[in-house]
């Protein structure tokens, strides 16, 4: 059964970009342009970019066995320095811009921060301490916690477009 | 006027890249694999086997 689950999560997984843009763009055309929402999932959408062109640089150099532990130092503490500069980044322009916030971007922004507590986590279990205990948690975390982010994130942008063209079709027919 | 503009291309560019990245097909082994039209635009992009940030819950190999 919970193989089953990962199973479809890491299915997802594999959309998730694609979902975030998508809900983006919803979000933009029925919605509004200058909210929280369409600066997070922006920024958003541009680290993951700049995650998978990190992850394949570092891919490419697996073979050099012999700067492995700076590759794994690499490799997890990037994600989690990218993620943090990332939360600070958004919290200090919302509040700079004075941008409207919401539940779905503050819990991308949650979601992020998690991500940066699981790699952390995940360095000081393998690398540093070398107790090797995280690994399914890791693997399935990530996961999980991306495909929920995306998941919510198009479901506010539905909810939004709902309420929006809801009331805007309310305003015609009371006219 | 501007803002009519830029929905429009939002509605061109955006869907067309969300549509693209969703029929990447991810059961593919390996890009040659691949066919899709996300393959085509995306080369780079298609090294991998998921669209999810940080890693995607993969990891390097341990070190000695």
């Amino acid at each position: 059964m919970w193989d089953r689950l990962v199973e479809y999560l890491v299915f997802i997984d594999g959309f998730t970009l694609g979902l975030n843009i998508l809900a983006l763009c919803l979000y933009v055309m029925f919605v509004r342009f200058n909210t929280a929402f369409v600066l997070i999932v922006a920024s958003g959408v541009a680290l993951d970019l700049f995650h998978q062109i990190l992850k394949i640089y570092l891919k490419s150099l697996f073979h050099f066995t012999e700067y492995l532990h700076l590759i794994n130092v690499a490799w997890y503490l990037s994600f989690a320095i990218t993620d943090l500069i990332f939360i600070a980044a958004m919290l200090h322009v919302i509040k700079t811009k004075n941008l409207i916030r919401d539940r779905a971007s503050d819990l991308m922004l949650v979601g992020y921060m998690a991500l940066a507590c699981l790699q952390v986590f995940r360095y000081t279990d393998r690398i540093a301490i070398g107790t090797d205990v995280l690994g399914p948690f890791y693997s399935t975390g990530v996961v999980m916690i991306n495909v929920t982010v995306s998941c919510v994130l198009l479901l506010h942008a539905l909810r939004s477009i709902y309420v929006t063209t809801g009331s805007k079709v309310a305003w015609l027919i009371n006219r | 006027m501007k803002n009519k503009i830029a929905k429009g291309l939002v509605l061109v560019f955006g869907l067309g890249v969300s549509g693209v990245m969703l029929a990447q097909d991810v059961t593919a082994a390996t890009p040659e694999d691949d066919t899709s039209t996300f393959c085509d635009l995306f080369p780079i992009l298609c090294q991998v086997t998921t669209q999810g940030g940080n890693g995607g819950g993969e990891e390097p190999p341990k070190p000695d």
